[in-house]
């Protein structure tokens, strides 16, 4: 089970979400503390956005409980919900909005009705150049980034992010990679799914590696350091060693 | 890929679609059979009695129920044709124009055959009465049926040929700026023409009908064979310009709707959904503002559509026909449909997004709230308003009132279940 302290921004404990008899998450106990990243890896078909999507409140788990900031998902889901800020793969945008107007709603929605806030994060992360623009009109590195926005406006806990760091420009990249930085310096936790482990090196303190519903691997602080100082490729070892190639299941 | 592999993968996906639905609504033959069933007895007890003037009365009725469910499957010819949820899909894929057309035009006439199935039984009730009575019915029946299957998706293909050669924007300058129609617009404006023209050609039908020699515009056989005769000949055409024109348009459409050709208003919400929106909790006040915007930007047609319905009960109220009260009472209907339509379009893309909202804190019932009144406001201001006046004029002011309370009922009833949240 999950340790719960006071600096647990989210604990998931015996996590188990079925679709129909397929088996996508198996008995996940996971504890997020503030301030810190955690990067998600895993084959497709992991059980990785599966896991995003119940930590959000998005799908129901079969089993278990999710607790945000001490609240129970399952009892209190929108006073949850309102901790939690989630980019979904594609970032679903509201296609008729300006990217102001997405963002803002969001933020409305969380219980930020000051419109700076939405300019504010815009701007952090080089978006106020197409505020004004519909959302249909961005390309696939744009919606990402808007996407991102609207999962850190808000008076947030947690931070979930499906894959949102694929696809960026080196320069949105690293704005990217700040704004989520900035994010965890102000105490929430971020845990985000990625292919890219050179991203995971770099941006997280923390990494968790998923297979077939279940973690087979979860390093933080010195032993993290040391897996990283070990130079380039270290982490991809680590994952090729414990992920077997066996394709989508 | 020719018209049998793609139409039969279509039927695949459409299957598995429907197995999600309820029982009831997994065949798409069930409930045409069973409202055919409806209809049949409902004529029925509308003949029973000596009253002399049974005969129109079940005549009128039948009518505007043919026409009610022939305006639903004309209004879904430019969806079969463009606006399908895989249309991007087949767009980018290889596929023959014809086949793509085909395809379409082989759905709309199974739609057309649902609604014959909901009309054709009350036909037989009439030939117990006299035969040639019924044989006028039916021959405006066929036509109706050939006119929905076949007019409306020739114009719908014409309009998607006038988006893809842009002639659409030339058309509209020539009017000289009056006309700012969207490419969007212009796919349902089209189409809405010809479902309009056949909608009156079959009221004009009405003295033909009733047993009169000609209808308002000439003989009877000859304008019921005109009409139909009308629609093969337009979906002939459309046909042998199909190859050419349906990938090209399908593309042009399916591009409009995703990326940034069609030109977007961006508009606030208006004073009156303002107001509907302070009625409202905090959560489906948040809820409506955005559905209020994204309608008006997404559906701009639907605003358009309801002041015509408004206007036409108006002038209906103004030149007080015979029959006032059952085509008052169609016109409320179809808006009521096309409201019915609107609703469901609430709960898709693009207005709602995936789980957008839903990793959102608002409360599903406040979503539901918000779009059910964003739709109750719809319905109430383009219906209700075009019902004042007529039923202030009708002869039977009470009986008019009821017919179009009821519609509203209805309406609002299925609309508000159509919302999903």
């Amino acid at each position: 089970m999950s340790s719960v302290s006071a600096d647990s921004a989210l604990v998931a404990s015996g996590l188990v979400v079925h679709y129909g008899k397929r088996v996508a998450v198996d008995g996940l106990d996971l504890t997020l503390r503030r301030g810190e990243v955690v990067g998600l890896l895993g084959p497709n078909g992991a059980g990785k956005s599966t896991t995003l999507l119940a930590l959000t409140g998005a799908v129901q788990p079969t089993r278990g409980t999710i607790t945000v900031g001490g609240v129970d998902l399952s009892r209190a889901p929108l006073d949850a919900k309102r901790r939690v800020g989630f980019a979904d793969q594609p970032p679903g945008l509201y296609e008729f909005f300006t990217v102001l107007e997405h963002v803002q709603f969001v933020a409305e929605a969380r219980g930020e009705p000051d419109g700076a806030a939405a300019t504010r994060v815009l701007e952090e992360l080089g978006l106020a150049g197409i505020a004004h623009r519909p959302c249909r009109e961005l390309s696939f590195g744009m919606r990402q980034r808007v996407g991102l926005a609207a999962a850190l406006i808000g008076p947030i806990d947690v931070v979930l992010l499906d894959e949102t760091l694929n696809g960026l420009d080196p320069h949105a990249a690293r704005a990217a990679r700040r704004t989520v930085a900035a994010a965890a310096e102000r105490g929430a936790a971020v845990l985000m799914s990625t292919h890219l482990l050179g991203v995971a090196e770099r941006l997280c303190q923390r990494v968790v590696i998923m297979d077939r519903g279940k973690i087979v691997d979860d390093r933080t602080g010195p032993e993290l350091d040391k897996l990283v100082a070990q130079g380039p490729g270290a982490l991809e070892e680590l994952y090729v060693s414990l992920v077997a190639d066996t394709g989508p299941t | 890929m020719n018209t049998r592999t793609l139409l039969r993968w279509g039927d695949l996906e459409e299957r598995r679609r429907r197995a999600a639905r309820p029982v009831l609504l997994r065949s798409p033959w069930l409930v045409p059979v069973v409202g055919g069933a409806a209809v049949a007895l409902a004529v029925a007890a509308l003949l029973r009695g000596d009253d002399p003037d049974r005969f129109a009365t079940a005549s009128r009725a039948w009518l505007a129920l043919a026409l009610l469910v022939h305006t639903a499957v004309m209004l879904g010819a430019p969806f079969r044709l463009f606006w399908r949820h895989d249309g991007a899909l087949l767009a980018r894929l290889p596929l023959p124009g014809g086949a793509l057309f085909d395809v379409a035009a082989i759905r709309g006439a199974r739609a057309s055959v649902r609604a014959v199935i909901v009309c054709a039984p009350a036909l037989i009730v009439f030939g117990l009465e006299d035969w040639a009575w019924a044989a006028r019915h039916a021959a405006l029946l066929g036509a109706l049926a050939l006119a929905s299957a076949g007019l409306v998706p020739a114009t719908a293909l014409a309009a998607g040929g006038l988006v893809a050669s842009e002639k659409a924007q030339a058309l509209g300058k020539s009017f000289g700026g009056e006309v700012q129609l969207s490419g969007t617009g212009w796919l349902g404006a089209l189409p809405g023409l010809a479902m309009s023209a056949v909608v009156i050609v079959a009221i004009l039908c009405v003295p033909w009908l009733g047993g009169a020699t000609a209808t308002a515009i000439g003989p009877g056989w000859l304008v019921v064979a005109g009409l139909g005769g009308a629609a093969v000949i337009a979906v002939a055409m459309a046909r042998a310009a199909a190859p050419a024109v349906m990938p090209h348009a399908l593309r042009e459409v399916v591009a409009l709707d995703r990326q940034q050709l069609a030109h977007l208003e961006i508009h606030p919400p208006t004073g009156i959904e303002r107001a509907v929106a302070r009625l409202l909790g905090p959560g489906a006040r948040l809820v409506h503002g955005k559905d209020a915007r994204l309608m008006r930007r997404r559906f701009p047609l639907a605003y358009v559509v309801g002041a015509v319905g408004t206007i036409t009960l108006w002038i209906m109220a103004a030149s007080r026909p015979e029959g006032l009260v059952v085509w008052s009472t169609a016109v409320a209907g179809a808006l009521a449909l096309y409201g019915v339509v609107l609703a469901r379009r609430l709960g898709e893309a693009p207005i709602e997004q995936g789980i957008t909202l839903i990793v959102l804190p608002i409360d599903p019932a406040a979503t539901r709230a918000a779009k059910r009144a964003w739709f109750a406001t719809w319905l109430l201001i383009y219906v209700g308003v075009g019902a004042v006046p007529v039923i202030a004029r009708a002869s039977a002011p009470l009986v008019c009132a009821a017919a179009l309370i009821g519609v509203i009922a209805v309406g609002l009833g299925v609309g508000a279940r159509a919302v999903r949240a």
